[in-house]
């Protein structure tokens, strides 16, 4: 199993979607994520646009089941945290939770990598998160009040309190975006590492002693996009609330 | 960002990605589920809605029902009573004109039996006349006219039904001249 760690100069491609980047389809300078990222996009997407007109008031089917099932979790927990906000956030923290949790659990499939084991990735994914917390609370508070939230009261001390807000401000999608990437990636890299220990000390006798990762692999996937999602809904709460971050 | 492996370029792409994927949610799962689900509890409350109504009209119609059981049950007793009471009156005024129907054809009867009985002491008296007569004038050899022969039988007949009929009921219809009387007509006929 090859694990993408950013393949800035477009040089090395090892995943089952070489063929994209040896055809010229793909310029070498993206990443292999990138098509990867793509790829999870288009199944989600294939997935429930096919099964929107199979969708029904009465007798379900399991797909529909299983997704309105997915729906009512995430709108719960969602609700839990921002209340009546829910009905506008829960798509897009839903997307966030269910987009991180399979592009985390891509990288166990063999001969594909986690696209969030990518700077990239997770970079991208905060900076959305962070004009997404941004946009809400200006719609919330007003443009003035927002930023006049920033200087802190009292405002004598402004000078003071506007870098330090500022910088915890940018700060949330730095912390998201390196923890997501720092656990996948780290994760990845450790059932990489057993996989080489366990060739080069067998050699031909293949022994999957990386197996017991890959299963805590799969929660650590579901707990990362977990924190992720549900500190984006932090973030927005406060934002919507006026009140200071306290976490 | 060149020591972090940072694209802008790939960013970009994995933003748009984001958004897309975004996008087809929003519209594709989260709207239309959200849509069902709402759809799906509104069926569910407006069918409670109905059933309460559904159960409190039946309720209703139970207790009118009832009601109307009761109000039927007491008029069916009211009319069996009536009706006993009404059978009984019949009966009684049946039995009551059967006896005296009875008692009308009994007497009827008796009197029937007594103009027979009177039609044959009637009938009896003409003929132990007539064999009287006969036996007379063989007796006395003697010629009587008719009539003469007719009255002294007629006599003598009269003097002998209180003694062949002392105990019986025909006196009341022999009575007439006594005994006495009809003895001396017969001594004073010889």
């Amino acid at each position: 199993m090859e694990h993408g760690q950013g393949h800035g100069n477009g040089l090395e491609h090892g995943t089952w979607l070489h063929w994209l980047y040896h055809y010229k389809i793909l310029p070498d300078w993206l990443p292999e994520v990138v098509p990867e990222t793509f790829l999870v996009v288009l199944v989600l997407s294939a997935i429930v646009i096919l099964a929107r007109p199979r969708l029904r008031t009465r007798n379900p089917g399991k797909l529909q089941t299983f997704l309105e099932f997915c729906v009512t979790s995430l709108d719960s927990f969602v609700r839990g945290i921002v209340g009546e906000e829910a009905k506008t956030l829960t798509p897009i923290i839903g997307t966030f939770f269910i987009f991180i949790l399979c592009l985390n659990l891509l990288g166990l499939i063999p001969g594909l990598t986690s696209p969030t084991a990518n700077i990239n990735t997770t970079v991208s994914l905060a900076i959305v998160a962070f004009l997404i917390v941004q946009f809400y609370g200006i719609r919330k508070q007003g443009l003035v009040n927002y930023l006049k939230h920033f200087m802190g009261e009292p405002l004598a001390l402004a000078p003071l309190m506007l870098p330090i807000h500022l910088i915890g401000e940018l700060a949330r999608p730095l912390s998201l975006s390196i923890r997501l990437f720092g656990n996948i990636f780290g994760e990845d890299m450790v059932i990489a590492i057993i996989i080489l220990i366990v060739t080069s000390v067998l050699g031909k006798f293949l022994v999957p002693l990386q197996f017991p990762m890959l299963i805590f692999a799969i929660f650590t996937s579901f707990v990362q996009a977990l924190v992720f999602s549900m500190l984006v809904t932090i973030y927005i709460t406060v934002a919507i609330s006026g009140h200071e971050e306290h976490h | 960002m060149d020591i972090l492996n940072i694209d802008p370029r790939v960013l970009i792409v994995q933003i748009l990605g984001f958004l897309v994927l975004l996008v087809i949610f929003r519209r594709f799962l989260f709207k239309p589920i959200a849509g069902i689900l709402e759809a799906r509890q509104n069926e569910v409350e407006a069918r409670y809605r109905d059933a309460e109504a559904q159960q409190a009209a039946a309720e209703e119609l139970k207790a009118e029902y009832q009601q109307h059981l009761a109000r039927t049950d007491e008029e069916m007793r009211a009319k069996i009573t009536e009706a006993l009471k009404e059978g009984q009156a019949m009966r009684d005024e049946i039995i009551a004109d059967s006896r005296a129907k009875a008692e009308d054809i009994l007497a009827k009867a008796e009197m029937e039996i007594l103009r027979e009985k009177q039609k044959a002491l009637v009938e009896l008296k003409s003929a132990v006349a007539n064999l009287v007569v006969d036996a007379a004038g063989k007796l006395i050899e003697k010629e009587l006219d008719d009539a003469k022969h007719r009255e002294l039988i007629g006599k003598f007949i009269e003097d002998l039904t209180p003694n062949s009929s002392s105990t019986d009921r025909g006196e009341d219809f022999t009575s007439g001249p006594s005994s006495k009387s009809r003895g001396d007509d017969v001594t004073g006929e010889s």
